[in-house]
């Protein structure tokens, strides 16, 4: 067999299912192979889309997604994407193609050194230089990739080790290390911290949630009766309607700022939680970090008990053992704060008129999606909208781009890579015009694969959230405008649905039509221009402060 | 008091070209703001490649530095394959981007990404502004450096600096330019012997004649010293198409190339990578060798010359020309004359008007209806093999396409025409796209819309990646993720505001062209294409690619 079909058979014996591809010369050997080895190929229409996929189907399904572009171009396209899994920490593979050894740096097509650009974007990258040994390399890249604090990795194949023959084989599945637990000193000091404390709090973050902690959190949330708020990946661990749950910082901030003790589970302190200071954090807290990632522990702030290991094995040494007070009636305040704070955004959702105020638009789609549905949220200000209120039922039910990267644009990918991972949930995304333009020709993509969602665009004709930022520091110049284009008009070519809306009261059955369509679908909500969130407002406000 | 972005603009204003492309966001607000005050205009794309690939055909379609300015992070790497082309293609461009404050890195701030690393693969030069007191020098620097070196250049402008008050500097000088190289004469006298000894001499001229701006010295040594005249690549156009010594594209799998090639006994290079595009210099191994060119490691890559002279390309060229003086060859030129034209075909079979027109027709159609001068942007892929062969380049900076280029990078055509109207307003310019590289960046005619920039974007729609496709199929027997749908690209484009046209057969194929350039732009025209017909050249870039090739 061919290097390019020995890569996929060992891909197919890890049961990867899917491939997030863009097509090229580079790669064919290694997609044919996909082809004889029955997995799936999806074809997006950009690589930084492709790799977008890949990430959101990790998301979804918790297991690695995996990517494969072209050599030159295609790994230059692909660099968005692999920033964006490596900052989330999300493990994602892009197996790239690469110029024919014998041919470098003779000016023949599409030579370029991926890896040395990929550095800034992964967490390992490889080339491998003998067919015989492409397994070997899947292997490592493999192993990094969902090792400790997984991330994004690259694999250049160069053409001519796709193509040369290698001997049948049969790769095994790979064997992962059994996760690491917590030493029982350091145990004893976290359970001390815990038990003595009045009013604890957990912060499961992206690493507890590749831990596969669901269960292990809901137990330890059950026997401690500590409060659980969650972010990024780690939203939906514990679903948001849990008694133990107060959801997103957004509904938490209050407990959070009330608490004596903070846990945080397989997050670092970066901008996703305020860096560990405030408004989330008053700094009177002490701190108690658990992660797989050392480096992790301890950016911006000193934990008073650092603990490095797999969240969901510590987790369940803590549960077993507790034997502390559980903390009910801190959980009940903290919950009715939360629930005080849950109905305090629930009523930005609920503007009326035309154009269509923005909140109006997650509410809309809160009320026409049922507990199954995937939810997908990007854009500057309606991002912030959406984030705030979407609840989060189980765990890959609520996609976003990562704060600390802040990249706009992922969100139509993470629509089409979440269906691909999960067929039988509605895919729902609110998504800014702005961000829409990134990744809108995938509508074509969801289109031809059979991977329907909606769209529902919050078009106000701008860059929002920059624009509200230009108007407060600046001048509003046209740098940050933009027109109110037919976004529907997309899906219409495409040969999907097409809803335009103008009056907020239109916005859930337009919503609605577009799920029952069965087909990719944009609804273009115009919304109110100049109007901004709450989140918008604060932090324009930081960024003029400093 | 002066704020650090008023200033990048004033630099940019003071270096550059008044046009800067561009994608707004946090860490680059305060410099955007600066640019209506420095009378910069600013077009804003869609994503951040566009606004790279707008910078990188500005620069191709006049010969100066284009700018890009973008936010940090994935603004940055958004575009890094315009980056990448701008390096394969030696374009110089001037990239600006923000980044978080110098106090802010590796503590998990939004958007904290190792720029310089990701660019450097590519950039000729990168670097930080430090302090708003250097930003006029910093500016200056990296022009300097894109002009000098010929690529594209990096420069981050950290938050805290665009944002810091300094004492106001005044008018900002660019940094005077770099004296006239002092051209070896002897070098020029070996050259001019080698030259005048030949009977059939050909002259291939590319993009370093063109970034040193040699239209005139190209000219001047083509009627002076009557040798034939090929032009490829940025330098496409540099003796107009029309000129009755220009040959076009030195194309060596064509019939002229074929059959001219092979006869030459001198071939005169000037500033010209001997790539793949031109068979790594084997183009006509007989012929001796000589080299012009400001690169001294080009001058001498892939295929060592017989005599080479290392200066600026216009200089060296001018120099070329007196020491040559004047040379008549009617006999060599009228036998590569007759050779242009090719064999005499028997008349083809009465055509289908009611099939979808084969991909020449496609583009003899386009240059007829365009008529000159105009501006041609190629995006790359099969369509792009029929079109570098059959667009005319009326003049410099007229036909770009990074597809005779070794990235080959897709996604340029739509930006590239944007630029190149901007360029010039006066004059047509046009896009002629696949339906694949029409994704890449289809956004973009939002941008042309919003500005009313009227471009016309011709689609050649084969519902396919075609040359990826016809690839596998040759290869495997099959293809994988490399069919499409055949969508209606031209709805697309009314949904973004532009206006749409559609031809489905030849019957209507010159009569639809001609109404849809004749209106206001922009304008997306999506023409369905005869799949089947396979360019003489994929069988060499199959070859490239079969699974059994070595």
């Amino acid at each position: 067999m061919r290097g390019g079909a020995l890569a996929a058979r060992w891909l197919k014996a890890q049961d990867v299912t899917h491939v997030f591809a863009l097509c090229g010369e580079h790669v064919l050997p290694f997609l044919d192979g996909c082809f004889e080895e029955g997995i799936e190929v999806i074809g997006a229409r950009h690589e930084a889309s492709a790799v977008l996929m890949a990430e959101a189907y990790a998301k979804v399904t918790g297991r690695p997604g995996i990517s494969v572009v072209t050599a030159g171009p295609g790994v230059t396209n692909a660099m968005t994407g692999l920033a964006v899994a490596n900052t989330s920490g999300s493990p994602v593979m892009l197996i790239a193609g690469r110029t024919s050894t014998p041919k470098r740096l003779t000016g023949t097509f599409q030579d370029i050194d991926g890896r040395a650009l990929a550095n800034a974007a992964t967490k390992w990258n490889e080339t491998v230089f003998d067919a015989d040994r492409i397994p070997d390399y899947l292997e490592a890249g493999w192993r990094r990739m969902v090792g400790g604090r997984p991330g994004s990795v690259l694999l250049e194949i160069p053409h001519n080790v796709q193509k040369a023959e290698t001997a049948d084989a049969e790769p095994a599945a790979i064997v992962l290390p059994e996760p690491p637990g917590a030493a029982p000193e350091a145990l004893a000091r976290v359970l001390q911290v815990l038990g003595e404390a009045e009013r604890p709090l957990v912060v499961a973050g992206s690493g507890a949630f590749w831990s596969g902690a669901g269960e292990a959190l809901r137990a330890f949330a059950e026997r401690t009766q500590i409060p659980v708020t969650s972010v990024n990946s780690g939203r939906g661990l514990l679903p948001d309607t849990h008694e133990g749950c107060l959801g997103p910082m957004s509904q938490a901030g209050i407990a959070l700022m009330q608490s004596d003790v903070v846990m945080l589970l397989g997050t670092k302190l970066d901008a996703s939680v305020t860096f560990g200071g405030p408004p989330l954090f008053t700094g009177n807290e002490k701190l108690v970090q658990v992660d797989i990632e050392p480096s992790s522990v301890g950016l911006n702030r000193m934990p008073d008990v650092g603990l490095l290991g797999d969240v969901r094995v510590v987790l369940e040494q803590l549960t077993e053992a507790w034997d502390a007070k559980p903390k009910d009636a801190w959980l009940a305040q903290a919950k009715e704060a939360a629930t005080m704070m849950h109905m305090q955004w629930g009523e930005t959702t609920k503007g009326e008129g035309s154009p269509v105020p923005p909140g109006r638009i997650p509410g809309a789609i809160l009320e026409e999606t049922g507990d199954d549905a995937i939810l997908v949220t990007d854009g500057g200000d309606i991002h912030t909208w959406a984030i705030t209120v979407f609840r989060a039922n189980f765990p890959g039910s609520l996609l976003a781009t990562h704060d600390a990267l802040g990249t706009i644009g992922v969100g139509v990918p993470y629509a089409v890579g979440a269906k691909a991972a999960a067929p039988d949930r509605p895919v729902v995304m609110c998504i800014g015009d702005g961000s829409f333009g990134f990744g809108a020709m995938e509508l074509e993509t969801a289109a031809r694969h059979g991977l329907p969602f909606v769209a529902v665009v919050a078009n106000n004709g701008a860059w929002g959230n920059i624009r509200h930022e230009q108007g407060k520091q600046f001048t509003q110049n046209d740098a940050t405008q933009l027109s109110v284009a037919a976004y529907e008009k997309l899906a219409e070519a495409f040969g999907g649905h097409a809803e335009r809306v103008e009056d907020a009261a239109e916005v859930g059955p337009a919503i609605r039509r577009a799920i029952d369509s069965g087909k990719p679908a944009v609804v273009n909500v115009i919304v109110q221009q100049g109007v901004v969130s709450q989140i918008t407002e604060m932090v324009g406000g930081m960024m003029a402060m400093l | 008091m002066i704020r650090g972005g008023r200033l990048v603009a004033r630099a940019l204003a003071a270096n550059g070209p008044g046009t800067v492309f561009a994608l707004c966001g946090d860490h680059i607000t305060a410099t955007l703001d600066g640019c209506p005050d420095e009378r910069l205009r600013v077009v804003d794309a869609r994503h951040e490649a566009g606004a790279g690939f707008m910078a990188e055909g500005w620069a191709l379609a006049t010969g100066e530095p284009g700018v890009a300015i973008v936010t940090g992070g994935p603004g940055l790497t958004n575009v890094l394959t315009p980056i990448a082309d701008a390096a394969s293609a030696g374009v110089p461009m001037v990239v600006i981007t923000g980044a978080i404050r110098q106090s802010e890195r590796g503590r998990g701030f939004p958007q904290d990404v190792d720029h310089l690393a990701a660019a450097r693969p590519f950039t000729v030069w990168s670097d930080v502004v430090g302090s708003a007191e250097t930003i006029s020098l910093d500016v200056g620097e990296a022009f300097r450096q894109a002009r000098a070196r010929r690529g594209p250049v990096l420069l981050q402008v950290p938050l805290d600096v665009q944002l810091a008050q300094v004492e106001d500097p005044g008018a900002i000088e660019p940094p005077a330019p770099p004296r006239p190289d002092r051209v070896e004469q002897r070098e020029v006298a070996r050259a001019a012997n080698t030259l005048r000894d030949a009977e059939r001499p050909l002259a291939i001229v590319g993009e370093g004649a063109f970034w040193s701006g040699a239209a005139a010295a190209v000219r001047r040594f083509a009627e002076t010293c009557g040798v034939p005249v090929f032009t490829v690549r940025a330098a496409r156009g540099l003796l107009p198409d029309d000129h009755e010594l220009a040959f076009g594209q030195p194309n060596f799998l064509g019939w002229l190339g074929q059959h001219a090639f092979p006869l030459a006994d001198a071939l005169l290079v000037v500033g010209c990578e001997l790539d793949i595009v031109l068979a790594f210099g084997g183009i006509a191994p007989q012929a001796r060798l000589v080299r012009l060119d400001s690169d001294v490691e080009r001058a001498h890559r892939h295929r060592k010359p017989d005599v080479a002279v290392i200066a600026d390309e216009a200089s060296a060229l001018d120099a070329l020309t007196d020491a040559l003086g004047a040379r008549e060859d009617e006999a060599w030129i009228e036998e590569l004359r007759v050779a242009a034209v090719g064999p005499e075909t028997p008349p083809p079979d009465a055509p289908d008007l009611a099939a979808p027109p084969h991909s020449a027709r496609l583009i003899d159609a386009v240059a007829r209806a365009a008529g000159t001068p105009a501006t041609f942007s190629i995006d790359a892929g099969e369509l792009a093999l029929w079109a570098i062969a059959g667009l005319p380049a009326s003049g410099p900076g007229r036909l770009l396409t990074s597809f005779a280029t070794p990235l080959a990078t897709l996604g340029n055509g739509v930006p590239f025409a944007i630029a190149a109207k901007l360029a010039r307003p006066e004059e047509p310019s046009i896009a002629v796209v696949g339906d694949g590289a029409f994704g890449l960046s289809a956004i973009e005619i939002d941008t042309a819309a919003r500005h009313g920039i009227g471009i016309a974007v011709v689609v050649g729609n084969d519902a396919a990646w075609g040359i990826v496709k016809r690839q596998a199929e040759m290869g495997f027997g099959r293809s994988v993720a490399a069919r499409l749908p055949g969508a209606r690209y031209d709805r697309v484009a009314e949904g973004l505001g532009a206006r749409g046209a559609r031809v489905a057969d030849l019957g209507s194929l010159d009569a639809g062209l001609n109404r849809a350039f004749d209106g206001a732009g922009p304008v997306v025209i999506d023409v369905r294409i005869d799949p089947e017909p396979v360019h003489p050249a994929m069988r060499f870039i199959a070859a490239m690619f079969a699974p059994d090739s070595g």
